[in-house]
């Protein structure tokens, strides 16, 4: 099985276009943000504050915010918790993430 | 912003939507509280989307099979609300939970604590890099997504779910390397009067096996994962034999090319709430740790809270949804509904439930580990996630007589970050006893204090809008 097939077979509706630090990206309606990294190969969210280690989804629900990232500039979005949006701006999140907007 | 219900319900799984069926069939009026965006908890977990819905209908058919349960929430007297975290359960009742960024509160009659399980952590060298997942993980990503986690995947751990896990993603065409099972095989004979009290449940079980067979996945009792391997991804995984002793004989470990590992230790009972609230609770490790006393309608030791399903000792589906069948009949019957009817369930189901308990106490004794996963730990492996600190600086502490949890936290911040001690805990409750030499039982958790889950200052201070007036 190769990269290009962790989607299982099937036809998964509508499109929908996002980007990953700047690349852009094909997911689904209905897909969480996990599980289009997931069937991207990408395995990773963030950087930890103090080590600078790389995490990434780990419990799958909500529970342990390693899949944490920043999204449309917010930062501590779970990616397990939030669905795909059309044009949705997905990055790593370095630390605790760019400061929120007020 | 207070309204007055019947049932305040903490969980949209098994046990909550059968608690609140079986509730407002006898008459009360139920509120049930999920922070998921769809009901029906891990075990129905239900993909967003139609189309996603359809692939893989022979695996997953969540949708389908959850249906009957999730009539409830079109019961007239059922109110559900998704995306609503729970944060604060408060003595006098008030019940505190954020929805849509504001925080509204209720003060029911009774609740019934529905809030599950999570994966039991279980500390391992590069058990933090991306890849490494737990089985709850992989089941969301199959269930949900219909995705599978990698190319190239190890299952390791001890318990059922590994195994289970392990099959689905054999069925959906998933390269699984290898199933580790930490526990020795044991001859199922021995255990053969508790197993055949539930005799599709084995099966199933059975039919785990089989499905690894027939696509020749090495399954291996009394095996390990010693060590996760990779830079930014897991590449590779080390595995090594558990000799009869318990010891992990780490000279006849092999390194295999994974890119994905699903760990799966089995589940913890998810208790924050009812910990918070001052509920006595035991220590039953068979159970996955702490929970609740409860009689036999499934109250707790405070008057007017329930608990039922895996937040009382996970069990399995089955258990989950009689326990909240039971507790939706005794909370309504509490309450003064429909009570010759309630009272005829409750006996119905405490009997299925006894036999129940026969076979999960069987399969407990089947999946005993060897020994304690500690062995695992080395000087670097990180056992609090969210504060990073390692091993070492936890025995560290410990050396210089922070031998209780509560001191350990202060001193190190453990337990303190966004997951609030879930990922931690049971591992510094074990490092705690075996320093000082008390059995876990002994070792007293800091108490969870509001708010249990991260929300954020703005949603505590922003009040409803004024045009939210269903909850007032």
């Amino acid at each position: 099985m190769s990269n290009s097939s962790l989607r299982l077979d099937g036809d998964r509706g509508r499109r929908v276009d996002i980007t990953v630090d700047g690349m852009p990206c094909s997911a689904f309606e209905g897909e969480t943000i996990a599980g289009a990294l997931f069937a991207a190969g990408r395995a990773h969210s963030r950087h930890t504050p103090i080590r600078d280690a790389v995490r990434g989804y780990y419990c799958g629900m909500g529970v342990c915010w390693e899949c944490a990232l920043v999204v449309d500039g917010r930062p501590n979005v779970r990616a397990c918790m939030t669905l795909v949006q059309t044009g949705m701006r997905i990055e790593t999140q370095a630390g605790f993430g760019p400061p929120m907007a007020p | 912003m207070t309204a007055t219900i019947d049932i305040a319900i903490i969980g949209a799984g098994p046990a909550g939507l059968a608690a609140a069926r079986q509730a407002a069939r006898h008459g009360a009026s139920v509120l049930i509280l999920d922070d998921n965006a769809l009901p029906g908890g891990q075990y129905y977990r239900q993909a967003a989307s139609p189309a996603l819905r359809q692939i893989a209908r022979d695996v997953f058919d969540e949708s389908e099979r959850a249906a009957p349960l999730l009539e409830a929430l079109r019961d007239a007297r059922v109110r559900y609300l998704p995306e609503a975290t729970v944060f604060a359960l408060f003595p006098d009742g008030v019940l505190a939970y954020v929805r849509n960024g504001q925080t509204e509160s209720v003060t029911p009659r009774s609740v019934i604590v529905a809030t599950g399980a999570t994966e039991r952590p279980v500390p391992f060298p590069g058990w933090t890099l991306p890849g490494v997942i737990g089985a709850g993980a992989a089941q969301n990503l199959m269930k949900s997504q219909r995705v599978v986690p990698g190319c190239c995947i190890l299952v390791a751990g001890n318990g059922p779910l590994a195994l289970l896990a392990a099959a689905n993603l054999v069925r959906l065409g998933a390269s699984v390397v290898e199933v580790l099972e930490a526990a020795q095989s044991r001859s199922p004979w021995r255990h053969i009067s508790g197993l055949v009290r539930e005799p599709a449940i084995l099966l199933r079980g059975i039919g785990y096996r089989t499905t690894l067979l027939r696509h020749g996945v090495p399954f291996r009792d009394g095996h390990v994962v010693v060590e996760a391997l990779g830079r930014d991804r897991v590449e590779a995984a080390r595995v090594a034999p558990i000799n009869a002793d318990g010891v992990i004989d780490h000279n006849r470990a092999r390194v295999l090319t994974v890119d994905t590992v699903v760990a799966s230790f089995g589940l913890v009972p998810a208790v924050e709430i009812t910990r918070a609230l001052g509920c006595e609770h035991r220590y039953d490790a068979g159970k996955g740790g702490w929970t609740p006393l409860r009689g036999p309608d499934l109250q707790t030791t405070k008057d007017g809270v329930y608990a039922a399903g895996e937040c009382s000792g996970a069990a399995g589906v089955e258990k989950a949804l009689l326990e909240g069948e039971l507790a939706g009949a005794a909370v309504a019957l509490r309450l003064g509904y429909d009570a010759a009817e309630a009272s005829v369930t409750m006996r119905r189901v405490q009997a299925r439930l006894a036999r129940l308990e026969r076979f999960r106490a069987a399969i407990e004794a089947l999946y005993v580990p060897p020994s304690s996963f500690s062995a695992l730990l080395t000087d670097d492996t990180i056992v609090c996630r969210c504060e990073e600190v390692t091993c070492a600086e936890a025995q560290r502490r410990l050396d210089d007589g922070a031998t209780e949890l509560n001191s350990l936290k202060a001193v190190t911040r453990m337990s303190m970050g966004r997951c609030q001690g879930l990922n931690c805990l049971p591992t510094l409750a074990r490092l705690v006893a075996e320093r000082t030499g008390r059995p876990l039982a002994d070792i007293e958790l800091p108490r969870p204090r509001p708010p249990m889950r991260p929300v954020s200052l703005a949603s505590i201070v922003a009040e409803p809008g004024a045009g939210d007036v269903e909850s007032r």
